[in-house]
């Protein structure tokens, strides 16, 4: 579904992507982690087409990603509602544009999807910081895009918050089944998201370790203290601190 | 709470229920100017400041209601009137007002929507803008007579100017400052290039549009009173102008008043019929 080979990325002098090779099979959620300011959001931004790299390609679906497009939907850390809408009209935003019969009903089947019925006539302003991001992904979600771009959806929110948000997005993401790359530097994160992980060096980052996450399809607040959740968490850390 | 906490810590201290039920009420903004209409009645009514200079409140109260419900004693051509001729001069000066006002509008808001989101048209235009802008509004007044005449059309053209500015620079502002994130949400939610107007740009930028068309509204009552320097004989400002010859500055004080609560008038309307659209912006 994902195929990023070879890709080069530099801001002026500063290299900041420095040869990324990696591919997300459809359906699979593919966590990237490194350590900050490594160029995990750059990553993403150039799978969305908001950057186009110096060097190497990526294609999604097999074709090059040139620009933005409705294959492919990202959610960023600062929540990206809108805050003159309620939730409901956010969320019909993507069904509207795409000239849906009845946009408002097909916001109203997701929010109850998500669980957010209740929030529907909100104004984002007025809800609190995880209910915002599980709209912003509902609104994503109503692009019915097959790719999914997540770049640390959950690193403005508390621990205990973030691990509900953990819970509920692999419920929901079981449910829809996109391709997802998730970027974080959260290693919690990736290891209950994440299918298999892309470990990436500090700047300018190249692939340091590829992880494959055996920890079964029900993954949440117990899986923490499993013994493979744990291995695999030194193994990362170790990869992310500097010798 | 600390035992030497002063009044007003305790009341940032306290739990916020409390804080609501002391919180200042809108009455207290009467207090201000009833408390100078009292210093004023009390130096007019003891003498120490001549009526000549200023009128008592009771003899402004008593124009006031002239001017409101009194029977006009003349009929002379080319008088402007005052008695009972308020609901006439305040539809006039409303009227200029509102045609001016909203020309500045309909130019001022498409005008700072492309100042704030092309490049291009603020590199072309926004030397002008900035240039034009601090041209007092007095300034204009000549030009006024040259291009439109003595009369109507000078004042409508200069309450236009007073209000076009604070419309376009408002306005232009807010567009410049759309975070990109939004255009970006936008654009990878499937919205086509030619309805980020309408569907981001606009709805973002309406909280700075109204700021604008609230600066620009009083401006524009500003301007009225120069627009109704020019010759004409209907108007608050007119009628003030025509007071003043004759000395009546209880007459003048009425027009001050009148352009007080005109302001305050349209500006809470505006606000009102905006409030939908820009509560999200205050949350």
């Amino acid at each position: 579904m994902i195929t990023v080979a070879g890709v080069v990325k530099r801001f002026g002098s500063v290299g900041v992507l420095d040869g990324i090779d990696f591919a997300a099979e459809a359906g699979e959620v593919v966590a990237v982690l490194g350590p900050s300011g490594c160029g995990k959001s750059t990553l993403l931004r150039l799978l969305a087409g908001f950057e186009r790299p110096d060097a190497g390609e990526i294609l999604v679906g097999g074709r090059p990603v040139g620009a933005p497009g409705p294959d492919r939907a990202m959610v960023d850390q600062s929540s990206t509602l809108f805050p003159w809408l309620r939730l409901r009209d956010n969320v019909a935003w993507a069904p509207r544009a795409a000239g849906a019969a009845d946009p408002l009903a097909e916001a109203d089947r997701l929010l109850e999807a998500t669980g957010l019925s209740d929030f529907a006539d909100a104004l984002p302003a007025t809800l609190s910081g995880g209910m915002r991001q599980r709209g912003a992904i509902a609104q994503v979600l109503a692009t019915g895009a097959p790719v999914l771009l997540l770049d640390e959806p959950f690193g403005a929110l508390d621990a205990q918050t973030r691990l509900a948000m953990h819970v509920w997005l692999r419920d929901i993401l079981a449910r829809t089944r996109p391709t997802v790359v998730l970027v974080t530097h959260d290693i919690d994160e990736a290891l209950l998201l994440g299918d298999r992980l892309v470990v990436l060096s500090r700047r300018p980052a190249r692939v340091a370790a590829r992880v494959a996450v055996e920890l079964g399809r029900d993954r949440g607040r117990h899986t923490t203290t499993d013994p493979v959740f744990t291995g695999l968490k030194d193994r990362i850390l170790d990869l992310l601190t500097p010798a | 709470m600390q035992p030497d906490a002063s009044a007003s810590q305790q009341r940032l201290l306290a739990p916020s229920g409390a804080r609501a039920r002391s919180a200042p009420r809108g009455w207290l903004g009467l207090i201000p100017p009833l408390a100078i209409v009292a210093v004023w009645a009390a130096v007019t009514a003891t003498g120490i400041i001549s009526p000549r200079v200023l009128p008592t409140p009771a003899a402004v109260a008593t124009a006031a209601a002239d001017f409101l419900f009194g029977t006009s004693t003349t009929t002379l051509p080319g008088v402007v009137r005052f008695e009972g001729a308020g609901p006439f001069h305040i539809a006039a000066s409303l009227r200029r007002l509102l045609v001016a006002f909203s020309l500045a509008a309909a130019v001022g808001v498409p005008l700072g929507l492309a100042l704030g989101l092309s490049r291009r048209v603020a590199l072309l235009l926004d030397p002008l803008v900035q240039g034009l802008r601090p041209i007092p509004i007095y300034a204009w007044l000549p030009l006024a007579f040259a291009w439109f005449g003595l009369g109507e059309g000078s004042a409508r053209f200069l309450i236009f100017i007073g209000a076009l500015f604070p419309i376009v620079v408002a306005t232009g502002d807010g567009a410049a400052r759309v975070p990109r994130a939004w255009v970006e949400t936008a654009v990878m939610l499937g919205t086509r290039r030619s309805d980020l107007a309408r569907r981001v740009y606009v709805p973002a930028t309406l909280p700075s549009i109204v700021t604008g068309l609230r600066l620009g509204l009083t401006l524009g009552w500003m301007s009225v009173i120069v627009g109704e320097l020019t010759g004409t004989r209907r108007g608050i400002g007119a009628m003030m102008f025509a007071a003043r010859e004759v000395g009546r500055l209880d007459r003048v004080i009425v027009g001050m008043a009148c352009f007080a609560l005109l302001g305050l008038g349209t500006d809470l309307l505006v606000r009102r019929l905006t409030q939908r659209f820009t509560r999200w912006a205050l949350t």
